[in-house]
C-alpha cells in the first residue's frame, strides 16, 4: 500500500474524531511550546548578555599595577605601543571623579585622562564634533569630550561644541560629544569627560599612571598580548600580586558556556513535558487500536499485510504529534514573544533550527510512542478481531 | 480443482483437559463454477470449517490445497496476501468500516493488492453498478439500509473478481425481503461463473445453493447435490416473500 493512502486513511481517523485527536495532540503542543519559549528566552537571555559584553568591548586588555615604589608610567606604555602584531592602540586609562561646573549648574562626573586612542579602547563613538588628538595631548589643549549624561545635564538641547565649562576650576571647551552607551542607568558609561592624559597633573597634581586599556586586533592576538604583557611586568615588579592584566574575552567564554549549558537543562526540564505528551499518544493510540479491533479484523480479512496495519497506526501517531508539533511552535512563538518582551522589552522570536528540531522531535516522538500500539494491532489474528463486537 | 480439504481437523487446547475438537477429518472438493452451502447448526463447527476454508485460520491436521498452493502450513501473517488475491468475504455483519464511504469500502481490497488509483476506481464503480448501488457510492454505511450495506460488502467481495466468495450467514442481520434479494444476488453470481460458498444453519436458505455439505460435532454427515427442481421450487418460494 502507498504512502499517500495509508496518509489519508490515518487523516480521516484523525478528523473522525476531532476532540479526541485535539486533546492528545494538546500534550505536544505544550510540550513543544514550552521547549521552544524557553531556549529561546535563553538565547535572549544570552544575546543580552554578550551586548553588554560588547558594550564594554571585545578584545579589549586591561593592564594595572599597584606597586607604588615603581614609576611604569612611560615604559608599561612604550612597550604595549611596540607590541605592533597585536595591539591597535594603547590608552592612560587613568580617572577621578572631578567637580565640573556650567554656568550655574555643578555636577562629579568621571574625568578620564586619555589620548586619541581612548575612543577605539574603550569603544566609544561620537555624536558631534571631534575626540581628543595627538597634537591636543602634546600641547596640553584645554579641551574635552564629553558624555551624554553631561550634555543632559549641562546643556540640555543646545549644541555644546565650542561652550566653556570648567572642570576643578580650569576652564575646559567641549569639542565632542559622543553617543549613548547604556540606557542611562545611574552609574552609567555616560556619565564621563574625557580630557588630553597630558593635563592629569594640571588637575590631579600627579602625571602617574597605574592603569592601561590596550585595544588587541582579535581573540588570538588577545591573548598573546596578555602574555607578553604580563611577562614585561613580571620583569619589573616582583610581587605577582602588584599587576594584573585580564581581558572581558574570558569571562564572555565563560559566561557563554554556562548559558548555554541553562539553556539545554531548561530545555531538558520542558522536554519532560514532551516526553508526557508522547506517552498521551502511546495511550491513545491504545485506545484507538483496541476500539477498532474489528476494523483491523476487517482489513485482515479482505487482504491488509501486517505492515499495512502498522504504517496505518504509526502515520497516524506521527501525522497527530507533527500537527501537534505545528501548533506547539505557533504557541511557543507567543509565549517566547511575550516572556521576552517582559522580561528584555524586546521581542525575540524562536530560531527556525530550534522550531524545525521541535517538529522533527515531534514527529519521531509519534513513531517511537506509536510503535507498541501498531505493532499491537498488526499482530493480532483476523479471526479473533472479526469476533470482537 | 479450486478447493481440496484432505483430512482437515482442527483441535483447540491440544493434549490438555479443556482439548476441543471442533472439525475431525473432513475431506471435501469443490470445483469452479460451484455453488455449495455448509450447513450446521451453530457449535457444529461450520464456522472453524469457514475460517479455515476463508484462510483466516489454518487446520491443526490435513492438507488444504487452494488453486494449486498448498495453503495448509502458511504462516498466518503470510495469509493475507493470499486472502486478497483468492477470497472475497460477505460476512454476517456486513463488516463495513464505518469511516469509508461505500466507494472507499470497495477499493479497500484492491489498494491492498497494490492496484493503481485509476484502475481500483473503475472496478469499484463497476461492482456497486453491478450491486444497483451506482448511486450511492459516496454514502457512508450508516446512511445505508442493512440490505444496501450488504450490497455493499457483495461488491467489496466481487470487486476484484476473486476465485471465491465466501458469504457467513448473509441473510442473517436482514428483513425477510432484503434477504432474498441477497440470496438472488448471489444466485445470479453464480450463474456468471462465480464460485460461492454459503454458510448457514438455515435450512431453507441452504437449498438455494447446488449442493449442500452438512455439518455435525465437527464431521461432514452429508454431501449431496439438490436436484434442479428443488432448486427452482426454494428460489421461487424466496423470491416470491
Amino acid at each position: 500500500m502507498k504512502f499517500i493512502q495509508a496518509f489519508s486513511m490515518a487523516l480521516k481517523s484523525i478528523f473522525n474524531n476531532k476532540m479526541r485527536s485535539f486533546l492528545t495532540m494538546l500534550g505536544i503542543i505544550i510540550g513543544v511550546g514550552s521547549v521552544i519559549t524557553l531556549v529561546s528566552v535563553m538565547q535572549g537571555t544570552q544575546r543580552k548578555v554578550l551586548e553588554e559584553y560588547a558594550k564594554m568591548g571585545t578584545n579589549r586588555i586591561n593592564v594595572g599595577y599597584y606597586d607604588w615604589n615603581v614609576d611604569l608610567t612611560d615604559d608599561l606604555y612604550k612597550y604595549c605601543i611596540s607590541l605592533k602584531d597585536e595591539v591597535l592602540g594603547v590608552t592612560p586609562n587613568t580617572q577621578q571623579d572631578l567637580r565640573c561646573r556650567y554656568r550655574t549648574k555643578n555636577w562629579t562626573p568621571t574625568v578620564y585622562f586619555g589620548n586619541d586612542k581612548f575612543d577605539v579602547c574603550l569603544s566609544y563613538e561620537l555624536d558631534k564634533g571631534r575626540t581628543v588628538s595627538y597634537s591636543d595631548v602634546r600641547n596640553r589643549v584645554k579641551i574635552c569630550v564629553i558624555g551624554s549624561t553631561i550634555q543632559k545635564e549641562f546643556f540640555g538641547l543646545e549644541n555644546p561644541i565650542g561652550k566653556k565649562i570648567k572642570i576643578s576650576g580650569h576652564e575646559f571647551t567641549v569639542v565632542g560629544l559622543y553617543k549613548e552607551k547604556s540606557d542611562s542607568q545611574q552609574w552609567s558609561y555616560d556619565d564621563i569627560i574625557l580630557v588630553p592624559q597630558s593635563l592629569q597633573r594640571t588637575l590631579t597634581g600627579s602625571r602617574r599612571v597605574n592603569q592601561f586599556i590596550v585595544k588587541a586586533a582579535s581573540s588570538e592576538t588577545t591573548k598573546s598580548a596578555i602574555q607578553k604583557i604580563e611577562t614585561f611586568l613580571k620583569g619589573k615588579i616582583s610581587d605577582e600580586w602588584s599587576y594584573n592584566v585580564y581581558s572581558a574575552n574570558e569571562w564572555i567564554e565563560q559566561d557563554t558556556q554556562m548559558t548555554t549549558m541553562l539553556t539545554l537543562v531548561v530545555g531538558g526540564i520542558a522536554g519532560i513535558s514532551l516526553l508526557v505528551g508522547g506517552i498521551g499518544i502511546m495511550n491513545i493510540m491504545l485506545v484507538s487500536v483496541s476500539e477498532r479491533t474489528r476494523e483491523i479484523g476487517i482489513r485482515m480479512a479482505i487482504g491488509a499485510p501486517r505492515r499495512a496495519i502498522i504504517s496505518q497506526f504509526l502515520i497516524e501517531a506521527a501525522t497527530i504529534s507533527a500537527c501537534g508539533g505545528a501548533l506547539g511552535i505557533g504557541l511557543g512563538c507567543l509565549g517566547s514573544a511575550l516572556l521576552s518582551a517582559a522580561i528584555f522589552q524586546e521581542i525575540y522570536l524562536p530560531s527556525p533550527v530550534v522550531a524545525a528540531g521541535a517538529v522533527l522531535f515531534s514527529v519521531a516522538l509519534g513513531v517511537f510512542f506509536g510503535f507498541y500500539p501498531a505493532n499491537k494491532a498488526s499482530k493480532m489474528q483476523p479471526v479473533d478481531a472479526l469476533r470482537n463486537q | 480443482m479450486l478447493i481440496e480439504l484432505n483430512r482437515i481437523s482442527k483441535v483447540y487446547n491440544e493434549g490438555r483437559e479443556s482439548e476441543v475438537r471442533a472439525l475431525q477429518d473432513i475431506s471435501l472438493q469443490i470445483d469452479h463454477g460451484e455453488f455449495t452451502a455448509i450447513l450446521g447448526q451453530s457449535g457444529s463447527g461450520k464456522s472453524t470449517l469457514m475460517n479455515i476454508l476463508g484462510c483466516l485460520d489454518i487446520p491443526t491436521y490435513g492438507e488444504y490445497w487452494l488453486e494449486g498452493e498448498n495453503v495448509s502450513n502458511i504462516p498466518p501473517r503470510r495469509l493475507s496476501a493470499i486472502r486478497n488475491r483468492n477470497i472475497g468475504f460477505i460476512f454476517q455483519g456486513f463488516n463495513l468500516i464505518p469511516a469509508l464511504t461505500a466507494l472507499e469500502n470497495v477499493e479497500l481490497p484492491l489498494i491492498y493488492r497494490g492496484m493503481s488509483a485509476g484502475q481500483r476506481r473503475q472496478l469499484s464503480l463497476d461492482a456497486l453498478e453491478e450491486v444497483g448501488l451506482g448511486q450511492r457510492t459516496h454514502h457512508r454505511p450508516t446512511q445505508l439500509s442493512g440490505g444496501q450495506q450488504q450490497r455493499v460488502a457483495i461488491a467489496r467481495a466481487i470487486a476484484a473478481r476473486p476465485p471465491v466468495i465466501m458469504a457467513d450467514e448473509p441473510t442473517g442481520n436482514l428483513d425477510t425481503h432484503a434477504g432474498a434479494e441477497v440470496m438472488l444476488k448471489l444466485c445470479g453470481l453464480n450463474d456468471n461463473g462465480a464460485t460461492i460458498l454459503l454458510i448457514t444453519h438455515d435450512m431453507q436458505l441452504a437449498h438455494v445453493a447446488k449442493r449442500i455439505v452438512r455439518i455435525q460435532d465437527g464431521h461432514m454427515i452429508a454431501d449431496e447435490i439438490i436436484p434442479q427442481e428443488e432448486r427452482d421450487r426454494v428460489l421461487k418460494e424466496v423470491a416470491g416473500q
